[in-house]
């Protein structure tokens, strides 16, 4: 089985990584265009927890910059200018019947102002600027955290190079195809590589796939941004463990805090920067040629999502790897399931637009209450009594969903009727002890810049 | 805020409207609901449900009921998995178990290795490869290890037990818990100008206002069609069987930690073990055989004499197009029903509990409630159902007009399109919802004799290994004791 990936980034390093793995002949063809492959947002990316879960996370070395993540900050979304933090890791604790987002409303419907997400160790380890890897002892405080790593796209994708053998070939100068499929791709020295799978890595241009499948649905009208401009900055103090996104009047800027470094993209309308569509293509693999990363979707990476993403469309296409010249059933599946969560990313990105308090600000007033039919849905509910439907094929856990809409500023109308057999005063000590005990937890933690330097010692 | 509602009723108890008090009435105690139960013994339940999957255990637990005492209680017995007899060619047999086939190899799933070894002729039936598998044939029996490095970890089980001592466990437990039973039999059911079901009049007249309704009266759907009108998806295009003899019978020989359920002329048959007696009964279509020769079948095939008089029960395959209308929820058969093939009624009871649970209704009705639970439902009935055709859809016999039928009929295109996928390349179409994993794809799948045309190009090199899981599963069975030195029984004196 030989399988031709293109593309420079990580998105291609980690699909060459991927399929070599699952025992595929991998050769890696450069377009000398450099990117990511995962949209052009920059040069560092943030892998949410579920990344890690993953076996090549598990085999990769520690990545020299790389810095540690528990969460993500939100500036400027809700109303009133009100900030928040998106936890990773499990948040609070059920009391008897009743679900911890339960405790949360009984407490506000008692007076008591709170949020969510406090309760998550993550959230006061962030804002203590603390950092410990999360315990296997379900009995440990520990083990409630969930990990997140912020990565500096080129050395992780050096990385992923290392840990497979590739076969790497001269750039590719132009794609022979026929009838629906590759024929052939002709490299600068003048050479016709030949494959049974072509990986499209090369980003939102799509320069295989875009031949046989051009088709691209567009989520302008929900995630209004189309430009993205990149700064980093050299910094010499520890940085936080966490991403700071923050929105403005003409949209939104992340703050990614590499260790050594820290990399600013500003997400806007119009004016300068890089363009790029927001959306997904129709059919991600047709004939031959399948895309992965930006050249399958592209979701600007407000929860963090397109790494992610590009790992599961990898390991997706490792367990589809075909057999044969008619790849119509591989195909058909990987499509089904690259759709689904790509639409489940977006809902949870248009989220943040569909709920946001920027009140009298002709672009945000716009985005207001825009989105999905299942979108709305799971807002309609979660406004009704705090419940979050999870569909087929999401990312986002409950914890999650509950985090970003209760930081929005989102209450449900009602309380949960079971929770009645609950008296206040056992929700109250309750949510006392919890707090107690994750303070505690969060004094024992060391700092993250005393963990960094461990890891960086290693790399 | 909205604030709490006051009263349930629960109309029927059969299995649905005992498990349904008892739920509710653990669960709502303290909070000041009032739960009644109001059911006729002239028209009596269908309580033949008496095979269940491992779920039930989550529900026993919730309610915190003692295994022992629950087991005693309702005569019931182990289960690890079902025996399909018949269902790919005649003279085929394989288990469904309730755990998964082998280990991956070389990080690629079992399944492909075994499809691989079996092209080279180097692999036992694909059953072979499943502990619990192994477990009922020998029919041994020992709780899952709770190491979760031991391959004695890597299996569930469910129990085998009579419907109608499981409904009078759970009355005991639902009055102990304040739910008030009344008998009687519903004559009228009176709706408020908002369509909202106000009362039911008894026939002694007696009326009983609730402001929730749970209609639990069986397949006729008092409330929920009588009153209410829902209408009914009809699935029997796929599932034509309609009917069914039930009969009990003694057990003969050990009595089997599995579930038995044996491909007949136009249907099956299932058998299932208790501890006092083997439930029987033949499923079948009445478009394809005729009552008296379905009912001489059944006989044909029981392990000893009939106990009881053979009963007839009908049915239609098939759901409620709204489970949850204004105030009435409709939970058990008033919900909908699908054959009982794969022991899914009662779980389908306990997901419309657990569901009413979590979105269990405010005074001010808020139609969302209902929408949902509607929406859960109808993705959960569908996909057991696509589940339920595939034991139909998967098989080669052409020996009767019912099996021509069922093996040349158009699919729904979501179970066509999973069919397709695993034809294809041996890849089974999860989701997130619903209750039928891979691992019980890939049983009938490969039970059924439907291999993938092609082999995933991982696989090859899994010889040794598939070897060497055979051993360990002999092994670890050779060290299990036996079925029935440990089912938990009625103490004499006690009885
Ligand atoms: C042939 C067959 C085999 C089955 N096998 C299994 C199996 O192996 N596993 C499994 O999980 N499920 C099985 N089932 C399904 C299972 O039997 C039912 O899901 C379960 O018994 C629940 O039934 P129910 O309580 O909804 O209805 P019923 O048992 O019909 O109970 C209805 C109740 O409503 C009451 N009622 C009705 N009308 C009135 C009225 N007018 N006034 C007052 N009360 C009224 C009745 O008195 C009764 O109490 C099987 C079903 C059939 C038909």
């Amino acid at each position: 089985m030989r399988v031709a990936v293109v593309g420079d980034g990580v998105a291609a390093a980690l699909a060459g990584a991927v399929l070599a793995r699952a025992g595929a002949a991998v050769i890696r063809v450069p377009t000398e265009e450099g990117g990511t492959g995962l949209g052009p947002f920059g040069p560092a990316l943030t892998a949410m927890p579920d990344w890690q879960a993953s076996d090549i996370a598990a085999a990769l070395p520690p990545v020299p910059g790389a810095s540690f993540a528990l969460g993500i900050a939100f500036a400027g979304w809700a109303a009133n200018g009100g900030g928040w933090f998106l936890p990773f890791g499990d948040v609070g604790a059920a009391l008897g019947p009743i679900s911890f987002a339960q405790v949360i409303a009984r407490m506000r419907a008692q007076g008591h102002a709170l949020r969510f997400a406090d309760f998550a160790l993550a959230t006061q380890a962030a804002q203590a600027g603390r950092f410990a890897p999360p315990s296997p002892d379900p009995r440990s405080p520990l083990s409630t955290l969930a990990m997140g790593v912020h990565y500096p796209a080129e050395a992780l994708a050096d990385a992923l190079t290392a840990l497979a053998p590739v076969q790497a070939v001269a750039p590719l100068v132009r794609v022979e195809h026929s009838e629906g499929r590759i024929a052939a791709l002709v490299l600068a020295d003048g050479a016709m590589l030949v494959a049974d799978l072509y990986v499209d890595a090369t980003g939102g241009d799509g320069r295989l796939i875009g031949h046989l499948s051009p088709g691209w649905e567009s989520w302008a009208e929900c995630l209004p941004c189309a430009r993205a401009t990149v700064t980093a900055t050299a910094e010499t103090q520890p940085p936080p463990p966490y991403a700071f996104h923050s929105a403005d009047r003409d949209g939104w800027a992340a703050t990614i805090p590499l260790d050594g470094r820290r990399v600013e993209t500003r997400f806007s309308v119009a004016g300068a920067g890089t363009p790029y569509v927001n959306g997904r293509r129709t059919a991600a693999w047709r004939g031959n040629c399948v895309a992965l990363g930006a050249a399958a979707g592209v979701i600007e990476p407000v929860l963090g999502a397109p790494l992610l993403l590009a790992l599961r469309q990898a390991e997706r296409i490792a367990a589809l790897l075909p057999h044969a010249a008619d790849q119509s059933a591989e195909a058909a599946e990987y499509n089904r399931l690259t759709a689904a969560e790509l639409d489940r990313a977006r809902d949870a990105a248009v989220a943040l637009w569909a709920t946001n308090g920027r009140v009298g600000e002709p672009l945000w007033d716009a985005a207001r209450d825009r989105g999905s039919d299942q979108l709305r849905w799971t807002l309609d509910l979660y406004r009704s009594r705090g419940r979050v439907p999870l569909y087929d094929e999401e990312l986002l856990s409950r914890a999650d969903w509950i985090a970003i809409l209760d930081g929005q500023g989102l209450r449900p109308r009602r309380l949960d009727p079971l929770g009645a057999a609950v008296s206040d005063a056992a929700v109250t000590a309750h949510a006392g002890r919890l707090r107690d005990r994750l303070l505690a937890a969060v004094r024992q933690m060391p700092s993250h810049a005393d963990q960094l330097a461990r890891y960086r010692a290693a790399s | 805020m909205a604030g709490n509602i006051a009263s349930v009723l629960i109309v029927g108890g059969g299995t649905a409207g005992w498990m349904v008090a008892a739920a509710l009435g653990h669960k709502l105690s303290g909070t000041g609901i009032a739960v009644t139960l109001v059911e006729s013994e002239a028209i009596g339940t269908v309580g033949v449900g008496e095979a269940t999957v491992p779920h039930i255990r989550a529900f026993n637990q919730a309610l915190g009921f003692d295994e022992a005492a629950f087991m005693a209680a309702t005569n019931a017995t182990f289960k690890l998995g079902i025996e399909f007899r018949n269902w790919g060619r005649i003279g085929d047999s394989y288990i469904h178990p309730f755990g998964a086939f082998g280990q991956p190899i070389g990080g690629v799933d079992f399944h492909h290795q075994w499809i691989a070894l079996r092209r080279s002729g180097r692999a036992e039936p694909f059953d072979h490869y499943s502990l619990p598998v192994a477990m009922a044939r020998a029919n041994r029996f020992a709780h899952p290890a709770a190491d979760p490095a031991s391959l004695a970890s890597t299996y569930g089980y469910a129990y085998q037990f009579d419907a109608s001592l499981y409904a009078r466990f759970l009355r005991a437990q639902a009055e102990a818990k304040g739910v008030t039973r009344l008998e009687g039999r519903v004559v009228d059911v009176t709706q408020d100008e908002r369509g909202h079901v106000s009362a039911v009049t008894l026939d002694d007249g007696r009326r009983l206002s609730a402001d929730l309704f749970v209609d639990c009266s069986g397949f006729r759907g008092l409330l929920i069609e009588g009153a209410l009108a829902s209408g009914y998806d009809e699935w029997t295009h796929w599932l034509p069987c309609d009917r069914a003899w039930a009969v009990p019978c003694a057990n003969v020989g050990p009595i089997g930690p599995y579930t038995r359920a044996t491909a007949l002329h136009a249907g099956w048959a299932w058998r299932i073990p208790l501890q006092h007696r083997a439930g029987n009964g033949h499923v079948f279509a009445s478009g394809f055989t005729d009552e008296q020769a379905a009912l001489d079948r059944l006989l044909g095939q029981l392990d000893a004499a009939p106990l009881a008089e053979p009963r007839q029960l009908r049915f239609t395959a098939g759901k409620r197009r709204r489970q949850w209308i204004g105030n009435t929820v409709a939970i058990g058969l008033a919900a909908g029903f699908l054959e009982p093939l794969e022991s899914t009624s009662i779980h389908l009871i306990q997901l419309g509990i657990e569901r009413l649970l979590d979105l269990f209704p405010t005074a001010d009705w808020d139609p969302l409630d209902a929408a949902e639970f509607n929406r859960l439902m109808d993705l959960e009935y569908e996909r057991v159902r696509d589940f339920i055709i595939l034991h139909y859809a998967a098989t080669q016999r052409d020996d009767t007009p019912f099996w021509n039928h069922v093996r040349t009929m158009s699919l729904p295109d979501s179970l066509a399109t999973k069919m397709a996928l695993w034809r294809a390349r041996g890849v089974v179409v999860n989701y997130r919802q619903g209750m039928f994993l891979e691992p019980s794809w890939l049983a009938v799948y490969l039970g059924q004799n439907i291999v993938p045309d092609g082999i995933d190009p991982r696989a090859g090199a899994g010889a040794a290994d598939a070897a060497a899981m055979l051993r360990n599963i002999a092994s670890t069975v050779e060290r299990l004791p036996t079925h029935e030195s440990v089912l938990p029984r009625t103490l004499e004196a006690a009885a």
